[in-house]
C-alpha cells in the first residue's frame, strides 16, 4: 500500500480525495480504498520521509492538505518495482478448498463433479461480464485489470478441468 | 423501419444423434438447440465428440442416428447437392484445420462461396477484399495459402465463413492458432453474426476465454452432453 | 494413411515406369542405335532406300523422342507425394545419403523389373510389326541369336543406371533443412529434364545440318526444343506463360488453374510430351498430305509406292498416338498424385458447398488446360515448315497439319473429358469427411 501512494502521488501534489479517485480508477475490480485508511498512510509517509505536506488549503470547503513525493520517496518506489512480486501461491483459495473438500468427502464421480462444473459455469459467467464490456470505452488499466482477473479466472478453470479429469481416474486409497 | 418477421423456429436442432466411427463411439445421443441469434460453446476434452457434432450439424456427416434440422430442413431427407447448396448459401463453416485450397491467393479462396453459385468474379472480389480487410489481412489477400503464417490462415478462413452473411455459423477452433488479441478480433466477428445480424452461431471450442463469449455453453463429455449452462 | 498412397501410386508409377523402359528400348532404341550402322539386317526397307534414309532417320528420332520424354516423365510420376515423404522421413531423421539410398533402391527396381519385361514385349512388337506386316512395310529385322545375350546385359545395365538416376534425381530434402524446400521451388522442371531437352534440342539442330534436304523441320523442331529447355530452366511452364491463370472467373476455372500451379512439375513435364506428339504427328501428317497430293512438278508415286510410304506415315502416326496416350495417362497419375497430397482441400471445398460435379469438372479443365495447347502447338509446329513448303507449291496437302492440329487438340480433350470421368471415384473419395482430419 505504502508504494502504491507513493507512484499516485508521482503523477503530481495531490490531496486525500485525489488520491482515493486515482487508485479506484487504476484498480476497478478491487475493493474502493477506504477515506480513512488514505489519510493514515499519507500520514506515514509523512512521518517517514517518504513524502511531504506541499500546502494546506481550504477553498471554501474543508480543509485540505496537499501532499508531495520526496526524492526519498521516489527512491524507495523505484526500488519496490525492482523487486519482482513474490509468485502467488494457491491453497487459500475458495474454489481450491471447495473442490478438495467435495472430492474428499464425496463418493467418487457424481458430487464432487457437479460441484467443479457449478464452478465452471460460475466462473464462465464472471468471465463473460468481465470480457462483455467495450474495451474501447475503458482505459488500457482497466482493460488490462480486466483481462487480469479473466486469465486467472481462465487458470481457475483449467485447474478444474484437471481435477473432474482426475475424479475419472481412481487413484490409490488415500489416507482420510 | 422493416423489423425482421419473427422466426420461432431453432436455426439448428439436433434430436439424439448418435455416431460411431470404425469402433469409436463418437457421439452417444446428443440433443442441442440453437437459436437466431444466439451463441453456443460446445466445450469438452480432446477426443469427446466435438468435430463430429459440427460435421453432423453442418451435414457433412449423416449420423447413424437422431436427426439434425437445418433451417429448418431435415438433412437426412436432403441429397449431397441440396446439402451442398444450403451449405454455401446459409450456413458460414469454419473448420479445425486448414481449409483453403492450395496455390489459389486468399482473395479467391475467400470468393469461392459466391464463385460457386455463379457469381460474378469481380464482384465476389471485391466481397472478398472487403472480407479480408474485416479480419486484418487485406494486405495478405494476393498471397496463397502456402505463404501465410497459421494465424493468417485461420483468418482467411474466417473471412470466408462470414462472406455470405450465413443465417447459421458453425466453426471449429476458430481461433486455435491466434494470440489473445487477434482471436479476440475474430471472435468478436464471429459473435456479431449473433449479435448484429441475428444469425446463430455454433462455437467449438477448448478455449475458456471464447467459451465465455457465449450465451450457452453444451460441454460435451465420452460424445454425451455432460453439463449444459446458460452464461447470459 | 499418407504412406498407404504413396506405396499406391508408387506400384502404378512403377508398372508405367517398367512398361516405358521397355517400349522406348526396343521400339526405338534400337532404330535409333542401328541408324547409324549400314543397314546390314536390312532393318527396315524405309533404310534400304537410299534417298529416304535421312528422311527415316528423322522420322525414327521423332519417334524416339515421345518416349525418352516418357521415360523422363516417368520418373517424375509421384514426385509431388515423393517430395513430401522424403520431407517427412527428413523430419524424422532420415540424412541426405538415406535418402538417396532409398531413391536408388527403388529406381534400381523399377528399372529391373522393366528390363525383364524387354524381351516379352520385344517379341509382341516384332510379331506385330514384322510378320504380321507386308513386307514393305516390315520395320524390324529377323530375330537374331544375339538378342539373348543382350538381354540380361541390358537387365544389368538398366538396373546400374535405374540406381545412378535415382541417386542423382534431386530430392526435395537434401540440400538444406527438411522444410527449406517451399512448394514454389520444388515446382520448377528437374535439371536432368532441362539438360535432356537441350541436348534433344541440339541433337536435331545438328542433324538438321546434316542432312541438309530435310534441314528445315529438324532445325525448327530442335530450335523449338532449345527454347523450351531454356523456358523451363528459367522455371516457367512453356506453354501457359509464368503461372496458369485462370481463363474466365468461374470457381472450376480458379480452381482449375489453382491445381494446375500446384502440380507445374508434373504438368510441364507431360506437356513437353504431348508437345513431342504433337510435333510428330503434325511431321507425318504434312508427309502423308504431301504423298497424298503430291506437288506439281513433283515425281507421281505409283499406288503400290503410296501405300509403302502412307504405311510409314501411318505408323508414325500410330506410335505418336500411343504416346501421345501413354502421356495422357501419365498426366492424369499427375492429377491423381496431386489429389492425393490435397485431399483435404478437396474436402473441405466440398464442405464448403461444392458438389462433387463441379469437383470433377475442375479435373477435366485441369487436364484439357495441360494437354491441348501442347499437342496443338506441336502439331502446328512439326507440320507447318513443310505444309507451307507445299502450299507455296499449291498442292492441298499442305493443310493437312491444320486438320491434324485441330483433329488431335479435339481428340486430346476429348480424352481428358473421358480421363476425368474416369477420375470420379478418386474425387470422391477425397472428399471423405476423415481427409477433413488430415492436419
Ligand atoms: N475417421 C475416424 N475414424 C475413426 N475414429 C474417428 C474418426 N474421426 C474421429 N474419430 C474418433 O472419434 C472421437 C471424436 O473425435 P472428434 O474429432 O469429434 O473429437 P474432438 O472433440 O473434436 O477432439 P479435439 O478437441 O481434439 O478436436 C475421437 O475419439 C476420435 O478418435
Ligand atoms: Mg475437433
Amino acid at each position: 500500500m505504502t508504494e502504491l501512494h507513493l507512484a499516485l502521488l508521482l503523477r503530481g501534489p495531490a490531496h486525500g480525495y485525489e488520491v482515493k479517485q486515482a487508485y479506484d480508477r487504476w484498480f476497478p475490480d478491487a475493493k474502493p480504498l477506504a477515506f480513512g485508511q488514505v489519510y493514515a498512510t499519507l500520514g506515514r509517509l509523512v512521518r517517514d520521509g517518504l513524502a511531504e505536506v506541499v500546502e494546506t488549503r481550504s477553498e471554501g470547503g474543508p480543509e485540505r492538505t496537499v501532499y508531495a513525493v520526496t526524492d526519498e520517496g521516489r527512491e524507495r518506489l523505484r526500488a519496490w518495482l525492482a523487486e519482482p512480486a513474490p509468485p502467488a501461491v494457491a491453497g487459500t483459495e475458495d474454489v481450491v478448498r471447495k473442490t478438495v473438500v467435495a472430492l474428499r468427502t464425496s463418493a467418487p464421480g457424481r458430487a464432487a463433479r457437479a460441484v467443479a462444473l457449478d464452478q465452471r459455469t460460475a466462473h464462465l459467467r464472471r468471465m463473460r461480464e468481465l470480457q462483455a464490456r467495450d474495451p474501447a470505452a475503458d482505459d488500457v488499466a482497466t482493460r488490462l485489470a480486466h483481462r487480469y482477473a479473466v486469465l486467472h479466472l481462465d487458470a481457475d478453470l483449467r485447474w478444474l478441468d484437471e481435477a473432474v479429469e482426475a475424479l475419472d481416474s481412481p487413484t490409490p486409497e488415500e489416507p482420510r | 423501419m422493416t423489423a425482421a418477421p419473427p422466426i420461432p423456429d431453432p436455426s439448428l436442432e439436433l434430436r439424439a444423434v448418435a455416431h460411431s466411427y470404425a469402433r469409436t463411439p463418437a457421439l452417444r445421443g446428443v440433443s442441442l438447440t440453437l437459436h437466431p441469434g444466439e451463441v453456443v460453446a460446445v466445450t469438452g476434452p480432446s477426443g469427446c465428440g466435438k468435430s463430429t457434432l459440427l460435421h453432423a450439424a453442418a451435414g457433412l456427416l449423416t449420423p447413424q442416428a437422431g436427426s439434425v434440422t437445418l433451417l429448418g430442413r431435415d438433412l437426412a431427407r436432403l441429397d449431397e447437392t441440396e446439402r451442398a447448396v444450403l451449405r454455401r448459401r446459409e450456413v458460414g463453416i469454419v473448420l479445425q484445420y486448414g481449409q483453403l485450397v492450395p496455390d489459389l491467393p486468399l482473395r479467391d479462396n475467400v470468393a469461392l462461396p459466391l464463385l460457386l453459385d455463379g457469381g460474378d468474379l469481380a464482384a465476389a472480389r471485391t466481397a472478398a477484399h472487403d472480407a479480408l480487410a474485416r479480419v486484418g489481412l487485406a494486405d495478405a489477400a494476393g498471397a496463397v495459402p502456402q505463404e501465410v503464417s497459421g494465424g493468417q490462415a485461420q483468418r482467411a478462413a474466417v473471412a470466408r465463413a462470414l462472406l455470405t452473411s450465413p443465417r447459421v455459423l458453425l466453426a471449429d477452433e476458430p481461433v486455435a492458432s491466434l494470440d489473445a488479441t487477434g482471436g479476440r478480433q475474430v471472435l468478436d466477428l464471429l459473435l456479431d453474426v449473433a449479435r448484429r445480424d441475428g444469425g446463430a452461431v455454433l462455437l467449438v471450442t477448448h478455449d475458456n476465454t471464447a467459451a465465455a463469449l457465449a450465451d450457452r455453453e453444451v460441454r460435451l463429455r465420452d460424445g454425451a452432453v455432460e453439463h449444459e449452462a446458460v452464461l447470459r | 494413411m499418407a504412406l498407404l498412397v504413396a506405396v499406391a501410386v508408387l506400384t502404378v508409377h512403377d508398372t508405367v515406369l517398367s512398361g516405358v523402359t521397355s517400349y522406348y528400348r526396343d521400339a526405338d532404341g534400337r532404330q535409333v542405335v542401328e541408324v547409324g550402322r549400314e543397314p546390314v539386317g536390312g532393318l527396315a526397307p524405309f533404310l534400304a532406300e537410299p534417298g529416304l534414309r535421312p528422311g527415316t532417320a528423322i522420322a525414327a528420332v521423332l519417334l524416339a523422342t515421345p518416349f525418352l520424354a516418357l521415360a523422363v516423365q516417368a520418373l517424375r510420376v509421384g514426385g509431388v507425394l515423393e517430395q513430401r515423404r522424403e520431407r517427412q522421413l527428413s523430419l524424422a531423421g532420415a540424412a541426405p545419403a538415406d535418402l538417396r539410398r532409398l531413391r536408388a533402391a527403388r529406381t534400381a527396381a523399377a528399372f529391373t523389373r522393366g528390363g525383364f519385361w524387354v524381351a516379352p514385349a520385344y517379341l509382341v512388337l516384332w510379331v506385330l510389326l514384322h510378320p504380321a506386316l507386308p513386307p514393305g512395310a516390315r520395320l524390324l529385322p529377323r530375330l537374331q541369336a544375339e538378342l539373348l545375350v543382350a538381354w540380361p546385359v541390358l537387365v544389368l545395365l538398366l538396373r546400374w543406371g535405374g540406381a545412378a538416376l535415382g541417386a542423382l534425381t534431386p530430392g526435395a530434402a537434401h540440400r538444406r533443412g527438411p522444410l527449406d524446400a517451399a512448394p514454389a521451388t520444388s515446382n520448377a522442371p528437374s535439371r536432368a529434364h532441362v539438360a535432356g531437352l537441350l541436348a534433344l534440342g541440339l541433337v536435331l539442330v545438328a542433324g538438321g545440318w546434316w542432312w541438309l534436304p530435310l534441314g528445315v523441320v529438324p532445325l525448327a523442331v530442335g530450335a523449338a526444343l532449345v527454347l523450351l529447355a531454356v523456358r523451363a530452366a528459367t522455371r516457367r511452364s512453356v506453354f501457359t506463360g509464368p503461372r496458369p491463370r485462370a481463363r474466365g472467373g468461374t470457381a472450376v476455372a480458379l480452381l482449375a488453374a489453382a491445381q494446375r500451379r500446384g502440380g507445374l512439375a508434373a504438368a510441364t513435364g507431360t506437356s513437353a510430351v504431348l508437345f513431342v506428339c504433337g510435333l510428330s504427328f503434325g511431321y507425318t501428317s504434312a508427309m502423308a498430305g504431301s504423298l497424298l497430293f503430291p506437288p506439281r512438278g513433283g515425281t507421281e508415286y505409283d499406288s503400290e509406292r503410296l501405300t509403302f510410304y502412307l504405311s510409314g506415315a501411318g505408323l508414325a502416326a500410330a506410335v505418336g498416338a500411343v504416346a501421345a496416350a501413354v502421356a495422357l495417362a501419365s498426366l492424369l497419375l499427375g492429377l491423381t498424385d496431386h489429389l492425393a497430397g490435397t485431399r483435404r482441400a478437396v474436402a473441405s471445398t466440398a464442405a464448403l458447398g461444392t458438389p462433387l460435379r463441379t469437383l470433377v469438372a475442375v479435373q477435366a479443365r485441369c487436364l484439357v488446360r495441360s494437354a491441348v495447347p501442347p499437342v496443338v502447338a506441336g502439331t502446328l509446329l512439326g507440320g507447318l515448315p513443310l505444309g507451307i513448303a507445299l502450299l507455296a507449291t499449291s498442292s492441298p496437302g499442305g493443310l493437312a497439319p491444320l486438320l491434324a492440329a485441330l483433329v488431335g487438340g479435339a481428340a486430346v480433350a476429348l480424352a481428358c473429358h473421358l480421363l476425368a470421368r474416369a477420375l470420379t471415384g478418386r474425387v470422391r473419395a477425397a472428399t471423405g469427411l476423415e481427409n477433413l482430419r488430415v492436419p
